[in-house]
C-alpha cells in the first residue's frame, strides 16, 4: 500500500474506525515499517496534546438552564389557547351588529355595587385578619438568624492584600507520598461529620469573618504521573457559631481559589485544616447526620504548636494552609512540583526532597504560575534557603514563608533521600 | 439514539418544553464544538450554542425528518455562527479592530526543557501496541512539560489556524469522541470525506505542533 493510503488508515486506526482487515494491514505495517511506527507515535502524541487542549472546551454549566429559561419564556409567550373554538368563516364574514346602548341608570347601579363589594371586603379584613402562613414565618425566622448569610456576605466583601495569597505552608507528609490521599481521606471525614468556625484575618485584627465554613473535596483527578491530585475549595458555609469556639491566627486565605475559578484540574489547590477545636456535626440540629465515625486528624497533617492531641476536639489551634497551586513537570524520570513556597522533587522510586524558597522566590514562582511559563534554568537559579527561623511569617514578604528545616535534617514529614536542596539542582540536570 | 431523538422531537412539537431540555443535553457538546470551530472563542461559542438551540426550538415545528435532527441542528449552528462572524467582521472593519489574541510561542512553553528522546529500542514496540484511544494514550506517555495552561492555549491557537472544515472535524472528534458515521450524518458529508479531512487536519496540526509533540513521544 502506498504511503498516503496507509497514513489514512493509521488515522482511522487511531480512532478505532478500521475494519478487521484494515486493522490487520495496519498492524502488519507497524511491525515491519519503522516509518509507519513513527507516524503512529506522532499521531498518539498528537491525540494526547489535543485531548489536553480541548479538555476545558466544554459548554458553560449554565448553558442548559439559560436555554431552557428562554425557551420556556418564549413558549409561554407564544402559547396558543388550550381550547380553540372553530369559527365558521360565515360568522367572521358577517357584518357586526350595531352595539346596543346601555342605559345610564344601569351603569350607575353597577358602579355602586362594585363600590359596596370593595367596602365589604375591607371591613371583613379589618374584623377578621387572616392568619400568617406558618411556612412563611418559619422561613423568615431562619433567614433572619442564619449565620450562613452573614458569613457569605462577609466573605464576599473581604479585602485581600497582596500577601494574602502567600500562605502559612503545609506540613503534610509528602515524604511518604501519601499526602494527598491522607488529606482526601481526612477531608472527607471532616466534611461528613464536622463543621468548623474560624476567625481569620491577615493582619491579626481578629474579627469574625466566616462561620462554619466547610472544606470539601471537590474533585480528585489522576495526574499524568499517576499520583492522586486533590482539588479542594473553600465552599459552602454550614453551621451556626453556637457550637464552636476556634480562633485562627496568621492565616492568609486567597479570595478565590483556582478551583472556584474553574481552572484546570491539573493545577490543584489544597486546603489543610491542620488542627482545631471543633465539634462534631451531630450536635447541630440542622446538620445532616453523620454516617462515618469521627476520626482524629492524621498526625502528619498537623502543624503542632501544642502537644499532639488525640482528638480534634481537644486541639486548641487551627491552622489552614492553602497552596497557591503548583506546576508539575517531569524530566528524566524525576518529577518536580513547584509548590507555593518550595520545589518538591520526586524521583522514580517515589522519594521526595524539598527545597524551601525565599519569599522573593515565592513571588517569582507565583509570577511563573500566573504567566504560565517556567523553565529548568529558572528553577535552578532560585536562591538558596534563607537562615533558619522558627517563626512562620506568612504575611512578611521579606521572610521565608515556612520555618526552614534545620541544617542536615530533613524537613518535617519529608524524606530527603539525598540530603538537601542541592539535590534538586543536581537531579534537574538529569 | 435517532429513534429517541424522534420521540423527544415529537413531544417538543406537541408543546412539551421539557422534552427539549433532553435534546439540549444530548447535543450541547456537539453544538458547542461546531460553534467553537467557527468562532474560535469559548465565550462566543457558548453564546452561539445558546442562540442556535433557541433558533432550533423556535423552528422545531418545521422539522420534517426528526431522524436528521443532528444535521439540521448543525446547519442552524453554522448559520448562526456565520451571521455572527459577518456582523463582527463588519464591525471590526468599521472600527479597524484586529481581534486576534496574543500569540503564544511554542518555544516559550518548552524553553529550557529540551526534548526527551524516547528509548530507541522501545520505539517500534510502543507503536505496535494498539492504542485503546487517544485519551488513554495520555496516561501512558507523561509529557515532559506539564505547563498545561500554556500548552492548552498554544494548541488551541494552532487549531484555530486550521481551515474551518478541519477544525470542525477535529473538535467534534476530540471534544465528544463522535464516531465517523455520526460526524458524516451531522455534517452531511461522505464517509470518505470524514476520513480524509480528519487525516489532513491531523497532518496539518502535527506540522504546526512539531516542537511540542517531541516531548509527548
Amino acid at each position: 500500500m502506498k504511503r498516503p493510503g496507509i497514513d489514512l488508515l493509521l488515522s482511522k486506526y487511531c480512532d478505532r474506525e478500521t475494519t478487521a482487515a484494515e486493522g490487520q494491514i495496519v498492524e502488519e505495517r507497524l511491525r515491519t515499517d519503522p516509518g509507519c511506527a513513527l507516524q503512529m507515535k506522532q499521531m498518539k502524541a498528537l491525540g494526547c496534546v489535543l485531548d489536553i487542549a480541548v479538555e476545558g472546551l466544554r459548554p458553560d454549566e449554565n448553558l442548559l438552564a439559560n436555554i431552557m429559561g428562554r425557551a420556556t419564556a418564549e413558549a409561554a409567550l407564544h402559547r396558543k389557547p388550550a381550547i380553540s373554538v372553530p369559527m365558521p368563516s360565515r360568522i367572521l364574514e358577517a357584518p357586526r351588529p350595531a352595539r346596543r346602548a346601555v342605559p345610564v341608570w344601569l351603569k350607575a347601579v353597577a358602579a355602586a355595587a362594585v363600590v359596596m363589594l370593595v367596602a365589604l371586603g375591607v371591613l371583613m379584613l379589618a374584623v377578621f385578619p387572616p392568619a400568617k402562613p406558618a411556612a412563611l414565618s418559619v422561613a423568615a425566622r431562619e433567614t433572619h438568624g442564619d449565620v450562613r448569610i452573614i458569613a457569605a456576605q462577609s466573605k464576599q466583601s473581604r479585602a485581600f492584600g497582596k500577601t494574602d495569597v502567600l500562605l502559612a505552608g503545609d506540613t503534610v507528609s509528602v515524604g511518604e507520598g501519601k499526602a494527598d490521599i491522607a488529606t482526601d481521606e481526612w477531608n472527607c471525614r471532616l466534611n461528613s461529620n464536622t463543621a468548623i468556625t474560624y476567625v481569620a484575618t491577615a493582619d491579626k485584627s481578629v474579627t469574625l469573618e466566616m462561620s462554619g465554613e466547610e472544606l470539601w473535596v471537590e474533585n480528585s483527578v489522576k495526574s499524568p504521573k499517576n499520583t492522586l491530585q486533590i482539588k479542594t475549595a473553600f465552599g459552602t458555609i454550614l453551621a451556626s457559631d453556637a457550637n464552636f469556639d476556634v480562633k485562627v491566627e496568621n492565616i492568609a486565605v486567597p479570595a478565590a481559589t483556582s478551583a472556584l475559578r474553574n481552572e484546570p484540574a491539573s493545577i490543584f489547590e489544597t486546603c489543610f485544616v491542620l488542627c482545631g477545636k471543633v465539634q462534631p456535626m451531630e450536635n447541630q440540629p440542622s446538620a445532616q447526620p453523620s454516617t462515618k465515625p469521627y476520626v482524629p486528624v492524621p498526625k502528619q497533617s498537623v502543624q503542632q504548636t501544642s502537644p499532639p492531641a488525640p482528638m480534634m476536639q481537644n486541639v486548641t489551634r487551627i491552622t489552614i494552609a492553602v497552596s497557591r497551586g503548583s506546576i508539575t513537570y517531569v524530566r528524566g524520570g524525576t518529577s518536580y512540583t513547584l509548590d507555593a513556597n518550595r520545589v518538591v522533587q520526586e524521583d522514580t522510586s517515589g522519594r521526595f526532597s524539598a527545597k524551601y524558597l525565599r519569599a522573593e522566590d515565592v513571588t517569582k514562582l507565583l509570577n511563573w504560575w500566573e504567566s504560565g511559563t517556567v523553565s529548568t534554568p529558572d528553577i535552578e537559579a532560585l536562591s538558596p534557603p534563607a537562615p533558619a527561623t522558627n517563626q512562620a511569617a506568612p504575611l512578611d514578604n521579606n521572610a521565608p514563608l515556612l520555618p526552614e528545616p534545620e541544617k542536615g535534617k530533613a524537613a518535617p514529614n519529608e524524606e530527603s533521600p539525598k540530603g538537601n536542596a542541592g539535590d534538586t539542582q543536581g537531579k534537574g540536570k538529569g | 439514539m435517532a429513534q429517541n431523538d424522534a420521540e423527544y422531537i415529537k413531544k417538543c412539537q406537541e408543546g412539551e418544553t421539557e422534552a427539549f431540555a433532553e435534546l439540549v443535553r444530548r447535543y450541547m457538546c456537539l453544538v458547542y464544538a461546531v460553534a467553537y470551530g467557527y468562532v474560535r472563542d469559548e465565550h462566543a461559542a457558548n453564546d452561539m450554542a445558546q442562540e442556535a438551540f433557541l433558533k432550533a426550538f423556535r423552528s422545531l415545528a418545521s422539522l420534517k425528518k426528526p431522524e436528521h435532527f443532528g444535521a439540521w441542528l448543525a446547519g442552524i449552528v453554522k448559520s448562526v455562527c456565520i451571521d455572527k462572524i459577518r456582523k463582527e467582521k463588519g464591525r471590526g472593519e468599521a472600527a479597524g479592530k484586529n481581534p486576534r489574541p496574543a500569540e503564544v510561542s511554542l518555544e516559550s512553553i518548552l524553553e529550557g526543557y529540551g526534548s526527551i528522546s524516547a528509548s530507541p529500542e522501545g520505539d517500534i514496540a510502543a507503536a505496535d501496541s494498539r492504542p485503546s484511544d487517544f485519551a488513554a494514550s495520555r496516561d501512558d506517555t507523561p509529557p515532559a512539560a506539564l505547563n498545561t495552561h500554556a500548552l492548552r492555549r498554544a494548541v488551541l491557537q494552532k487549531i484555530n489556524e486550521l481551515p474551518q472544515e478541519h477544525r470542525e472535524l477535529l473538535l467534534l472528534k476530540h471534544i465528544q469522541n463522535v464516531s465517523y458515521e455520526e460526524i458524516r450524518k451531522m455534517l452531511n458529508i461522505s464517509y470518505s470525506s470524514v476520513v480524509t479531512r480528519l487525516f489532513r487536519a491531523r497532518q496539518a496540526l502535527k506540522e504546526k505542533l512539531e516542537p511540542i509533540l517531541k516531548n509527548f513521544m
